[in-house]
């Protein structure tokens, strides 16, 4: 009887030892990203196909002849192989800009995503305090402006930036006065403080210390921006691009230089930069991984292909590329 | 000889279990890194507890297990007033009743906030006081056995639907409606989540309400029929006078529940942190201290953090009142009829 208590009880006992080493163990070897949902899906499709690790002669998920890469080995076996690692997993988390910048800081994470910089993100923290944060621009987004069916059929194709500044301070509050339908605007903002809203403002008001009294509500998701607009007939508001569809149309603008542009064009006035931060340097494996994402390979598939964010130019890659170590 | 070796060993294992554990908790509360070992330490010691001395190990257990809730409570209002008290420090008075507050100037006062939960509880209280207190006393007093045997599980049924599909209906469907209804020209008003509330916090005020209406003595109502009363008066004259501290304690407790709750709220209201003009529009857009905290915790940094701690060192210390009244109430109540 006793004996069988005892080895029973050493059974869980194992168990749950054998179980917290496998955990531990496992966190070894993983690379961990955490942070902003404009960047996730990038960053989440990049370890998606990284985690595969699809072989060479897959040429629907890899094929790196067709990118000028000569190697016959699987996706991430090449990567991590160009700083001498072996393959490793990447799980990639979804938060908030800040979180995902706090984590990284913390050494929770490796990498934090941003949908701002981090000057922005940290506004009270001076340049030295933020000297720890290695920046990593993956691509661009566009932010759209886009409003309710009603009003875009009804004829508001563009917006002047004046025009659309009256409207976030409420100088302008009805949709006849900007060549629309009589009826009055309801104009859907981000949650403050968010990366959106940072560069929104810095972007059309050149600063962030400005009070748009025009604003009627805010959401906290692109989302539900989008969904706020399609529910109602006189709304606009600024969601990533990502989150335009033909219920809540993007309108062009006529910027500062007077020129027209749609939300496509490379000049689009709102683009911002989207981030992924490393602390206190970039690692090897970090630099593998960003490496995959920076390549032609990764701006095509992980960026054009998934998204509707737009890959760096060429001269950016570049410059992208330098920043992190050397290859071996 | 024996028997004292085993006392050591005991005290040994004991302290060992404890200080360990101990230890673990504050290693992982200071967050300064994730020490296994401890753990590992406190497991192996109940797990050769339960071996040799299963009686003392079992029982220790189970005070743990008991103990530990209101520890967590403990140790939530400890982390909560440290981390929210230098809000309140720097300008308590401007913190509770301002009207600002601006993340990109560092200016943060709750005043709109404590508004808008103000404005949403009270047209949820509007809503789930008559119906809730109507409820428990037909359920109570009048309806047939099987329309009560239908009629109780629904009512507790509504109190179990996820918060998030309320909010997801009052986002789809009366944002839009009350938009077109009432034709104003925006979303996110305070009288959708007020009306949500109102049924979300209906199921607490009809159960609590219901047992009190219950625990009245059912032969001081008879005694008032006997008097050849109606029904109703009797109810009216004698019951519901008697039941009304319980009621009042239903109604705290209601309040309560829809005062602290978020993710309905955060998903209809507009996010506008200002009073609204006038002060008891409820068509405005606004705010409440839980869809305040909801919507930018995520996003905050540096003071920011600070001011959403403060907020919710607030509402924690409103709806601890709350519920505290509520149970000195209910125990009253209690003690009354008992002596009765």
């Amino acid at each position: 009887m006793q004996f069988k208590r005892i080895a029973g009880f050493s059974a869980v006992f194992l168990l749950i030892i054998s179980l917290l080493t496998l955990g531990a163990f496992a966190k070894e070897g993983v690379l961990r990203a955490n942070g902003s949902s404009t960047v996730y899906p990038i960053a989440s499709t990049a370890a998606a196909y990284w985690n595969a690790n699809p072989p060479a002669a897959d040429t629907e998920y890899w094929g790196p002849e067709n990118y000028g890469i000569d190697t016959d080995e699987s996706l991430a076996d090449y990567w991590a192989g160009l700083y001498g690692l072996d393959t490793f997993n990447v799980v990639v988390g979804l938060s908030h800009s800040g979180v995902g910048l706090t984590k990284v800081e913390n050494g929770q994470v490796d990498i934090g995503n941003s949908s701002a910089a981090v000057e922005y993100e940290f506004p009270d923290r001076d340049e030295e305090e933020l000297s720890g944060f290695t920046d990593h621009v993956v691509a661009k987004d566009h932010q759209a402006f886009s409003v309710s069916k009603e009003i875009y059929d009804a004829g508001v194709e563009f917006l002047t930036k004046d025009e659309l500044v009256a409207i976030f301070h409420g100088e302008i509050t009805n949709w006849k006065q900007v060549r629309g339908p009589d009826r009055e605007i309801q104009v859907v903002g981000r949650a403050v403080g968010s990366g959106t809203e940072t560069m929104f403002r810095i972007n059309v008001f050149g600063t962030t210390d400005v009070d748009p009294a025009g604003v009627d509500i805010r959401k906290g998701q692109n989302q539900m921006v989008k969904q706020t607009i399609i529910q109602s007939d006189n709304a606009i508001g600024y969601p990533g691009v990502d989150f335009v569809s033909s219920e809540n149309p993007a309108i062009d603008v006529v910027w500062d230089d007077g020129n027209r542009y749609s939300v496509e064009d490379a000049g689009w006035p709102l683009g911002r930069e989207l981030h992924m931060y490393t602390y206190q340097g970039t690692s090897e494996k970090e630099a593998a991984f960003l490496r995959l994402i920076l390549s032609d390979f990764g701006q095509k598939v992980f960026v054009e292909e998934s998204t509707d964010y737009y890959p760096l130019s060429e001269a950016e890659q570049e410059e992208q590329l330098a920043i992190l170590p050397e290859t071996k | 000889m024996l028997n004292k070796i085993s006392i050591n060993l005991k005290l040994i294992l004991g302290l060992s279990i404890v200080l360990s554990l101990i230890g673990f908790l504050l290693i992982f509360v200071l967050a300064k890194s994730f020490n296994i070992y401890l753990f590992l330490i406190a497991i192996i010691g109940v797990f050769l507890g339960w071996i040799f001395y299963e009686d003392e190990t079992a029982k220790a257990l189970l005070f743990a297990a008991s103990t530990s809730a209101g520890a967590i409570l403990l140790l939530i209002a400890i982390f909560l007033f440290i981390r929210g008290f230098p809000a309140f420090q720097r300008d308590p008075i401007f913190f509770l009743s301002g009207s600002t507050w601006n993340v990109y100037r560092d200016i943060y006062s709750l005043g709109p906030m404590i508004w808008g939960s103000l404005i949403v509880t009270f047209g949820a209280t509007l809503i789930a006081a008559p119906m809730g207190v109507g409820a428990a006393i037909y359920i109570g007093k009048f309806a047939p056995e099987w329309l009560r045997s239908v009629l109780k599980p629904a009512i507790e049924l509504l109190a179990g639907i996820p918060s998030v599909v309320y909010g997801f209906l009052g986002f789809i469907l009366l944002n839009r409606a009350i938009m077109d209804y009432f034709a104003i020209p925006n979303m996110g008003q305070f009288i959708a989540p007020s009306i949500i509330l109102g049924f979300m916090a209906l199921p607490t005020i009809t159960s609590v309400a219901e047992d009190a209406i219950d625990a009245v003595p059912e032969h001081l109502e008879k005694g008032a029929l006997a008097l050849g009363v109606t029904e109703w008066q009797a109810i009216k004259e004698v019951t519901l006078p008697l039941a009304s501290s319980g009621i009042t304690a239903a109604l705290i407790l209601g309040i309560g529940r829809a005062l602290g709750e978020t993710m309905a709220v955060t998903m209809m209201l507009g996010h506008k942190t200002k009073y609204p003009s006038p002060l008891f529009d409820i068509f405005e857009p606004g705010e409440s201290l839980t869809s305040l905290i909801a919507s930018q915790i995520g996003e905050a940094s540096g003071q920011a953090v600070d001011a959403l701690m403060g907020a919710g060192l607030l509402l924690f210390f409103i709806v601890l009142v709350l519920s505290t009244t509520s149970r000195i109430i209910q125990s009253r109540l209690q003690r009354r009829f008992r002596r009765g």
